[in-house]
């Protein structure tokens, strides 16, 4: 009972934070990195990363500076009321101080609110300015734009 | 020829008499093996832990002997752990891991909270079943982990909290 109310205290005070879970965790102290290894879920708030593997980063004052999802990654991000992500790719990082959302390998990236989708081997999305960049490889970059008659 | 006989048996038994006296001598005071302290235990502080892992005990000296007596000096253990204690520590003479109930385990990064607990003195191993993880960013639970010597942490099924800035 008491282990039940400290959970719930501790999730409503991390309500807004990144919930993590997998099958297996590896926590490296002197690199100050957590992996997460098999059905990783990632969430905060309404956003969410599915993925095979997952990495978090620290810095030296222990706060996250870098999230790396790796294998069958599957995203879906709110970053507001009027920005909507969906897509997959096979590598993602996350910076998190400057925003910026990396996807590599076989990138995909739907924005909901209007149906505009963008697909290339390397796609680089800003969280704060929303600003994407487009890189093909083999294949050429296949841009969706809806476009009103 | 009796008398003979009599003198060489004499004569025999001084010659050989010194060789009965050194074997008599050194079995009178050899050391009985289940005599013999193995271990003294100081102010109830589980030392060989580094202090990572915590339990009280209220003993300022105690002595474990090969025969599982034990003997000290203001032998106080608290009722609770009493049977943690005195089992954790014939564990510890008999084989390098120690069993320990409600165990917190340090480190600068985070600490470690579980109902129960093993520790291996040899591998430097702690290893346990459900847990909860606290540090400055981050709170986990899990069903099993295992802690390695360079405080590297191996989990499963984790629950994992992360603080981020919004």
């Amino acid at each position: 009972m008491k282990r039940l109310l400290v959970g719930i205290i501790v999730s409503f005070i991390f309500a807004q934070d990144l919930k993590i879970t997998s099958n297996k965790f590896f926590y490296n102290s002197k690199k100050l990195y957590s992996e997460f290894i098999g059905d990783v879920n990632a969430t905060k708030g309404k956003s969410n990363i599915l993925s095979d593997k997952l990495y978090v980063y620290f810095n030296k004052a222990k706060k996250p500076v870098k999230i790396i999802a790796i294998g069958k990654v599957k995203f879906y991000f709110v970053f507001d009321n009027n920005s909507t992500y969906k897509g997959h790719c096979n590598k993602m990082e996350y910076y998190l101080k400057n925003g910026n959302i990396i996807l590599i390998g076989d990138a995909f990236v739907k924005k909901l609110e209007t149906n505009e989708s963008i697909q290339g081997s390397y796609i680089q999305l800003n969280r704060f300015t929303k600003d994407i960049k487009v890189k093909g490889s083999n294949k050429p970059v296949n841009i969706i734009i809806k476009v009103n008659e | 020829m009796v008398r003979v006989v009599l003198f060489f048996v004499f004569i025999l038994f001084i010659a050989v008499y010194p060789l009965l006296e050194v074997k008599n001598f050194k079995g009178n005071n050899c050391f009985k093996k289940e005599n013999i302290i193995p271990t003294i235990l100081r102010n109830g502080n589980f030392y060989v832990y580094n202090q990572n892992l915590i339990k009280e005990g209220n003993f300022s000296v105690l002595n474990v002997y090969n025969n599982k007596k034990l003997s000290g000096v203001d032998f106080k253990l608290k009722d609770l752990e009493k049977n943690f204690t005195l089992k954790s520590k014939f564990v510890k003479y008999l084989s390098p891991i120690l069993k320990g109930r409600e165990v917190k385990y340090y480190t600068k990064d985070y600490y470690l909270v579980a109902k129960s607990a093993t520790y291996n003195e040899k591998s430097e191993v702690l290893s346990g079943k459900i847990f909860d993880l606290y540090s400055d960013s981050f709170f986990g639970k899990g069903k099993s982990f295992k802690i390695d010597k360079l405080n590297n942490i191996f989990a499963n099924k984790i629950y994992y909290i992360l603080k981020v800035d919004k």
